[in-house]
């Protein structure tokens, strides 16, 4: 069993993260994995020139590596796996990914969906769409609190 | 005491201020001396989902600070 939760500074790479939990499953039977990109427009339809994911210096990490340790604990899974990029990306980039290996699917399918969920509201980043004219800071939605309690 | 900020809280109050306290002094005093410090962001530091954070531990409002400590404030977090 493995728990890898990392902070990418860089260009986070979705099929070399996928490969590497590839690898260590071959004894399972299922991988789920997501990918969040950067979205080129906001929810109101304005254009994103970038986005910024300001972190906090030992928080951040301490909060995704809580988040896999409790998603690997909850379901079953055999291998979790959480890479977040942080500071400044152009849209269409990679900004998360959160992959589950089981021995069998709805294990894998519930911890990538759980992940997700506390990501989005618990992950310790600060978060803002910078457009050609202003910036503006995204906060999660009621949605995303909604989804967050699904879990409770 | 250094009073330290993310997110959209830095973005208006810069990421750091010093606050001149001679003797221990509750979060919600100090909410309270920056709200009116700073009004352009009273609402925000104010707000129950802004949260403060000592030591690396999330604190309440009556939590006791002293004047050579840090505190950070943090606005809702999201990932993702």
């Amino acid at each position: 069993m493995s728990v890898i939760a990392r902070l990418e500074f860089e260009t986070l790479n979705p099929a070399a993260e996928l490969e590497q939990l590839l690898g260590a499953a071959q004894s399972d039977g299922a991988i789920v994995s997501f990918v969040g990109l950067a979205r080129p427009h906001t929810s109101a339809g304005e254009i994103v020139k970038r986005i910024v994911l300001e972190h906090h210096p030992r928080l951040t990490l301490k909060s995704l590596q809580d988040i896999a340790d409790e998603g690997a604990g909850r379901f079953g899974t055999t291998h979790i796996r959480v890479v977040h990029r942080c500071g400044e990306l152009a849209p269409g980039e990679p900004i998360v990914f959160a992959g589950a290996a089981a021995v069998h699917r709805r294990a894998a399918f519930q911890a990538a969906d759980y992940l997700m969920d506390r990501l989005k509201t618990e992950a310790v980043f600060w978060k803002r769409e910078d457009g050609p004219a202003d910036s503006k800071w995204i906060e999660p939605t009621e949605d995303d609190y909604a989804d967050r309690g699904r879990w409770e | 005491m250094r009073v330290q900020f993310y997110g959209k809280l830095a973005g208006c109050l810069g990421k750091e201020v010093v606050v001149e306290l001679p003797a221990a002094c509750s979060i919600a005093e100090i909410r309270e001396r920056l709200a009116t410090a700073y009004p352009d962001a009273a609402q925000a530091l104010g707000s129950r989902r802004v949260r403060a954070c000592v030591g690396d531990t999330v604190v309440p409002d009556n939590h006791l600070v002293q004047p050579n400590e840090t505190i950070e404030f943090f606005p809702p977090v999201s990932g993702g």
